[in-house]
């Protein structure tokens, strides 16, 4: 098997293990390290699927920018408080049974459909863009390109989108400048 | 041709309408008022004789040699194949009937100015009487059925408002009521043949109405004749032909200039334009054409025969223009459209002349209108004597009166064209007789012998106002010289040509002409002869019976035998009580009211009502407050969608 | 330079990866659903969104198209806005009572 390929399946596996921490872990910090290590292995991925630019975004911003922000945030809590004594809610059984339930569902049906037309994805990509070759492919100079001609306008309107974000956060936080005590 | 001209014209009415009306709302709440009912007047006379004006201009300057103008404002809906603009069409057709209400509506908007001095809601009705004007100019001039149907239940809706113009009392706001619900039943007929129309030829202009059923349309006989029929139901019940035309008479409760101009000039012939503007479709369905000229014929003679007895002046008035509009209906159904448009037209004027005139009595009568009261009057108003004798005159079709070429040709045309019958006119010629009896009866006890009401009304007695009087004289004249435009060319011994069947001609018969029977002119000549004789006859009758009497005429309650029943008008009205109102009524208590409305209706609001509650109540155990409870909820049920879409849909 | 993945992306690495993308998303959407605090909530929320991300980047290399990459920058964006606010809500919430267990934030019953 080739290499890319096996890395390719193994970030995989590296990141559902993440996602499992996540939800399995009574420490707040081991769950965000769950949340790192899924994020991480993702990049690999976005990396071996000719996403260069995505993969370094992810792990600047993702694994970078908001994993430190949910990390400074768990330092501000308490530890030994009660939350994390009982990890799950009320719901655990009766919503842990329904998404186990929609796990199997999902996979299975997926299994059957591709089983059924085991070229699918074959066919999907034989009808892309003919311009384009795999080899050629990404990049982020092809990237670039996209998001500042025919993505400009939703590139500016996320931009806008990030400012109202500050702006809310400001107002929520209510910062007291001039000593005003918060509540 | 565009000539946006044409937009003027109509809108003006409707500004002067608006502007009225919203003085006369704001009047009420303030303690001054914007403008009183002298400038209300004014303004409304304006804006009429404005278009008046233009109207001139339009058909004299601007349309000469031109076979018609049209005029684009508004595209209404655009649909598929439905288009439907706001055109306005001014055609040789339209053109003698913009003419015509223009015309008479300037004079009597001048008339109305002294009439209804010192009414409290004298601006009120400028308003409506303006807003008829615009709906009426929209009937006319819509070049398809929807604005046609528009302007339609717009005179419909106005002539409501000013028959119940008084409303605070009971039965004249009672006759508006009539009116409204009569007219609706038309309407409905009107719709249903449109509806008809539009499914068989996929247009409604009008001009592509006809065009289709002249070129052998694809419809069956019997539907092509159900169209045209369903169409003249609508006439019959705007234009009060039998057995819609229960209205008119109780009409008479409005103001009288009212009266002249919309149940005598303009709004009641809107029927039979519209049966000459849809020529096409009633040429291409003989039997309608039999029906319209049998009902005709018979309204004719029939309320020709109520009219004798009546001694309400403008009763008698009343009955004469449903008779006179039947005359109208059997000239369209013998085929001679251009001879109904004629007659419209001399009637226009000589009916709203005697109207007026009426009015001026009343006036001077103090609001009496019981002939049996009158008398001797004139000596006291001269004016309005003289030109009542003169529409009197016109209408019993004495030579050389406006009434006289126009009924005589209708009744010539019933006797020789093709559609036409020698029974129908034998009975036009019977109502011809009967008409000349009861106008001069009335012109003798009004104006003659020796006045019979109180001594109080006698010292009140008075000649009216200029402003009464010389929209009198105007329409007076019109009555005697109106019938000159279409003097036969027999009569004239082509010295002249007949203006009028020249300038109508090629607009009525695009679609089709009517045979005329082959008969020596002797015939014609003998056959005019008659109908001068008949109207001689008529007035012969009225003279000896009715001259300078002394006495009172008798109570109508001491009536017996056959005058009894022409005394009730045939007991129409008791009859349609009886059994077609009280029935509905019946119906409408015990059905719709106790068990659809009460049981059906209101359960089924009052059971969702209870039942919404009941399943709210349910769902609120739903709602926890639980935040994860929520994303529970969304999670299963985007699932749920998820698994709908892929095994269902 | 050839494609790292070759013929693996046309073939079994399409199942593979939306098998990935399922998984991922059911755990992001049940660390939402069954954990007790407002922290974990958002976390889940994190690993629904990059799940999402995963599946327009592989379609962005399946169709040769840039367009999907271009997207998943824009979630990028939205999910670092989300972090923003969501934690400033909770940092409130949490300086009001002191804990962060969603059983003390059910107070919208009906």
């Amino acid at each position: 098997m080739d290499f890319n390929v096996l890395m390719y399946i193994l970030s995989g596996l590296v990141a559902i293990a993440g996602g499992l921490i996540l939800i399995i872990a009574k420490h707040p910090i081991r769950g965000a390290m769950g949340l790192l290590i899924a994020m991480l292995a993702l990049a690999a991925m976005y990396a071996i699927l000719q996403a260069h630019s995505i993969a370094v975004f992810q792990i600047i911003i993702y694994a970078g920018a908001i994993m430190v922000l949910i990390i400074y945030f768990i330092m501000l809590l308490d530890i030994k408080s009660d939350d994390y004594r009982r990890p799950f809610s009320k719901f655990f059984w009766l919503g842990g049974a329904f998404i186990l339930l929609l796990t199997i569902f999902f996979v299975l049906k997926l299994y059957f459909a591709i089983a059924g037309q085991p070229d699918v994805f074959k066919a999907m990509s034989l009808s892309a863009n003919p311009a384009s070759s795999p080899d050629t492919f990404g990049g982020i100079e092809l990237f670039s390109k996209g998001l500042m001609s025919r993505y400009l306008f939703a590139f500016e309107f996320v931009s806008t989108l990030l400012f109202a974000a500050i702006v809310a956060v400001i107002s929520i936080v209510q910062l007291d400048w001039k000593g005003r005590k918060n509540e | 041709m565009e000539n946006s001209l044409i937009f003027v014209i109509v809108i003006l009415p409707l500004i002067g309408a608006a502007l009225n009306g919203i003085v006369a709302v704001t009047n009420g709440y303030r303690k001054k008022e914007i403008w009183g009912e002298k400038f209300a007047g004014m303004l409304a006379f304006s804006t009429v004789a404005a278009s008046f004006l233009l109207s001139l201009y339009i058909v004299f300057v601007k349309m000469s040699g031109l076979e018609s103008l049209s005029c684009t404002p508004y595209v209404w809906v655009l649909v598929d194949k439905l288009n439907i603009n706001i055109t306005f069409v001014v055609d040789h057709l339209s053109a003698v009937m913009l003419l015509v209400v223009t015309g008479v509506s300037s004079v009597i908007h001048f008339y109305s100015i002294g009439y209804i001095h010192g009414d409290e809601s004298s601006v009120r009705y400028f308003s409506y009487l303006n807003l008829f004007v615009f709906a009426m100019l929209l009937l006319i001039l819509g070049d398809s059925m929807p604005v046609m149907f528009v302007g339609w239940e717009g005179v419909g809706l106005c002539s409501y408002l000013l028959i119940g113009f008084w409303y605070k009392d009971d039965e004249k706001a009672a006759a508006g009521k009539k009116a409204f619900i009569v007219n609706r039943i038309g309407d409905f007929g009107f719709l249903l043949g449109m509806f008809l129309i539009f499914a068989n030829v996929g247009s409604l202009n009008i001009a592509a109405v006809n065009q289709f059923f002249h070129h052998g349309n694809s419809m069956t006989f019997f539907w092509t004749n159900a169209a045209a029929i369903l169409l003249f139901i609508g006439a019959t019940g705007k234009s009060a032909q039998i057995p819609l035309y229960v209205w008119l008479p109780d009409a008479m409760a409005g103001p009288t200039p009212v009266s002249a101009l919309i149940h005598a000039a303009t709004m009641v012939t809107a029927g039979v334009y519209m049966v000459v503007r849809f020529h096409g479709l009633f040429l291409a369905a003989p039997v309608a054409m039999q029906v319209v000229l049998w009902v005709g014929a018979l309204t004719a003679i029939f309320s020709a025969s109520i009219a004798i007895y009546q001694n309400d002046i403008k009763k008698v008035l009343a009955y004469s223009t449903v008779s006179q509009l039947g005359f109208m209906f059997m000239a369209a159904g013998a085929g001679a459209f251009v001879i109904a448009i004629f007659h419209l037209m001399t009637h226009a004027f000589f009916k709203a002349c005697l109207f007026l005139g009426s009015g001026s009595v009343i006036h001077a009568m103090g609001g009496e209108q019981d002939i049996r009261y009158m008398g001797g009057l004139k000596k006291y108003m001269p004016a309005t004597y003289i030109t009542f004798l003169l529409a009197t005159l016109a209408i019993a079709g004495i030579p050389p009166f406006a009434g006289f070429f126009s009924k005589d040709e209708i009744l010539w045309n019933v006797f020789a064209t093709d559609h036409g019958n020698k029974i129908v006119w034998f009975i036009g010629a019977v109502a011809a007789l009967f008409t000349a009896f009861y106008m001069f009866r009335l012109v003798y006890l009004t104006f003659f012998g020796n006045f019979r009401g109180s001594r109080e009304q006698e010292h009140h007695l008075h000649e009216s106002p200029k402003t009464m009087t010389v929209p009198l004289m105007i329409l007076g004249g019109l009555s005697l010289i109106g019938g000159w435009i279409g003097i036969p060319k027999l009569l004239s011994f082509g010295a002249f040509p007949n203006f009028l069947h020249e300038y109508l001609e090629p607009a009525v018969t695009k679609y089709g002409e009517v045979h005329v029977g082959h008969y020596s002119h002797a015939t014609e000549y003998g056959l005019m002869l008659l109908s001068v004789v008949i109207a001689v006859v008529g007035w012969y009758f009225a003279k000896t019976k009715f001259y300078e009497i002394k006495k009172r005429l008798p109570d109508p309650d001491t009536y017996t035998g056959f005058t009894r029943v022409l005394w009730n008008k045939y007991f129409v009205d008791e009859i349609y009580m009886k059994f077609i109102v009280n029935p509905l009524k019946y119906l409408a208590t015990n059905f719709f009211l106790n068990i659809s409305d009460k049981k059906i209706i209101d359960g089924a609001a009052n059971g969702s009502a209870t039942g919404w509650r009941w399943v709210s109540t349910l769902l609120s155990y739903f709602q926890t407050g639980d935040l994860q409870a929520y994303g529970f909820y969304m999670l299963f049920g985007a699932a749920l969608a998820y698994i709908l879409m892929m095994f269902v849909f | 330079m050839s494609s790292p993945l070759g013929e693996f992306v046309t073939g079994f690495g399409g199942f593979f990866t939306l098998a990935i993308v399922f998984v991922l998303f059911l755990i992001g959407a049940a660390t939402f659903i069954l954990r007790r605090t407002l922290l974990h909530m958002l976390m889940g929320v994190e690993l629904m969104l990059n799940a999402v991300n995963l599946n327009l980047v592989y379609f962005a290399r399946l169709h040769l198209n840039i367009d999907g990459q271009i997207m998943s920058l824009m979630v990028f964006v939205v999910a670092a806005c989300e972090v923003a606010v969501g934690i400033a809500i909770i940092v409130r919430l949490f300086k009001r009572t002191g804990t962060i267990g969603v059983e003390t934030y059910s107070e919208e019953r009906g």
